[in-house]
């Protein structure tokens, strides 16, 4: 955030290891992403009349998740690996937790409370839906595979982002 | 760009700060059943995150259903004390056959029997007005739904995924009647409201 008060530098004198100036930085990025995931998910949220017009909000949200990685004012900007994995672990971070804590139950570790799979549901919703319509009444272990696959989705996503937005 | 990114950071941050305050300050009761759409999510958000309620608190003299007084196409209302939910906490559909549809957030919809609903201090049976054939309709549709997914979060209208009580109601939308006061949550509270006939009461009043 402070990059903007330092004297910009032509691009070959960048130091290496950190984003150029023009870079909004780790949090804003993250609350960039976070806010357009929510708004995307209330999109879908709402389009829930209509399984085509919701499957092709998630398209549209497979393509942005794309070029959020790969754009340079996004993620593509970020020049460490830190630096990415940090801005993806804000951006997916109670998804993430909740669906570490319920696989974690799955296997016998502690309960995850009744709120667990909402709040996984409703912070990929653009995604989780789709995957609970890809597994209807398949149950694993005794428990549903929608939400075996809705709790590793936000890890799966998470590497799958920080592979898409390397640099090349 | 950069400044785009920003303003959204900031944006998320007002609303989110505006979102807690507006569900931390919610003036209402917590057994008292939310109206609206707005204060539901209001309920939700006060009792179920700042107060720490789920489903309610398991009875200590738990009712238990009499599966003989059951017909298809009832549906069953329990209540509990502390629910996240409202007044009341759980609503289901009895089945053909005296069964149950049973909800889980994390096994789904199967089929269950009436002993499945248990651990409730008191326990509703409403039954629509309707003909034989039509409840027979109805208790058949809601058959299908083995295997469904239960989510907390379906959108009313959305005709592939189901609460407990959007399931009771949307069986009962096929043969056109809607069991609810017509709110846009479909709630146990709104089953209740809907002014089907109590056919049987069991537990404290």
């Amino acid at each position: 955030m402070s990059d903007d008060k330092k004297p910009k530098a032509p691009p070959a004198d960048k130091p290496k290891g950190k984003s150029s100036g023009a870079h909004a930085g780790v949090f804003a990025t993250a609350g960039f992403l976070i806010l357009v995931q929510l708004l995307a998910g209330l999109g879908v949220w709402f389009l829930s009349f209509s399984i085509a017009l919701k499957s092709l909000a998630c398209v549209a949200y497979l393509l942005w998740l794309y070029l959020a990685a790969r754009w340079p004012a996004v993620l593509g900007g970020l020049d460490t690996w830190w630096r990415r994995l940090a801005v993806i672990v804000l951006w997916q971070l109670p998804a993430l937790a909740f669906g570490a804590w319920i696989l974690l139950d799955f296997c016998g570790g502690p309960p995850v409370p009744a709120a667990g799979p909402v709040v996984v549901q409703v912070w990929a919703y653009p995604l989780t839906w789709l995957i609970a319509e890809l597994s209807p009444g398949l149950m694993v272990a005794g428990k549903a595979l929608s939400i075996w696959a809705q709790a590793a989705a936000p890890w799966l996503a998470a590497i799958g982002l920080l592979v898409l937005s390397r640099k090349r | 760009m950069p400044f785009l990114i920003r303003f959204s950071a900031v944006l998320l941050l007002i609303a989110f700060t505006v979102l807690t305050g507006w569900a931390w300050f919610f003036p209402g009761d917590q057994a008292r059943p939310p109206r609206d759409a707005g204060e539901y999510v209001r309920h939700y958000l006060h009792f179920g995150v700042f107060r720490g309620l789920s489903a309610g608190r398991w009875s200590v003299r738990p009712v238990t259903v009499d599966a003989r007084a059951l017909q298809p196409g009832d549906i069953l209302l329990g209540r509990r004390t502390e629910s996240v939910h409202g007044a009341w906490s759980h609503a289901t559909i009895v089945l053909p056959e005296g069964r149950i549809l049973a909800h889980h957030s994390l096994k789904g919809i199967w089929i269950a029997t009436p002993a499945e609903f248990a651990g409730y201090d008191e326990v509703l049976v409403l039954r629509p007005k309707a003909t034989p054939e039509q409840r027979a309709v109805v208790a058949a549709w809601a058959a299908r739904l083995d295997g469904a997914e239960f989510e907390l979060i379906a959108h009313p209208n959305d005709r592939r995924r189901f609460t407990c009580s959007k399931a009771a109601r949307d069986a009962w939308l096929q043969v056109g009647i809607d069991p609810t006061d017509g709110r846009f949550w479909p709630t146990p509270d709104a089953l209740v409201a809907g002014g089907a006939p109590v056919v049987e009461r069991w537990g404290k009043p």
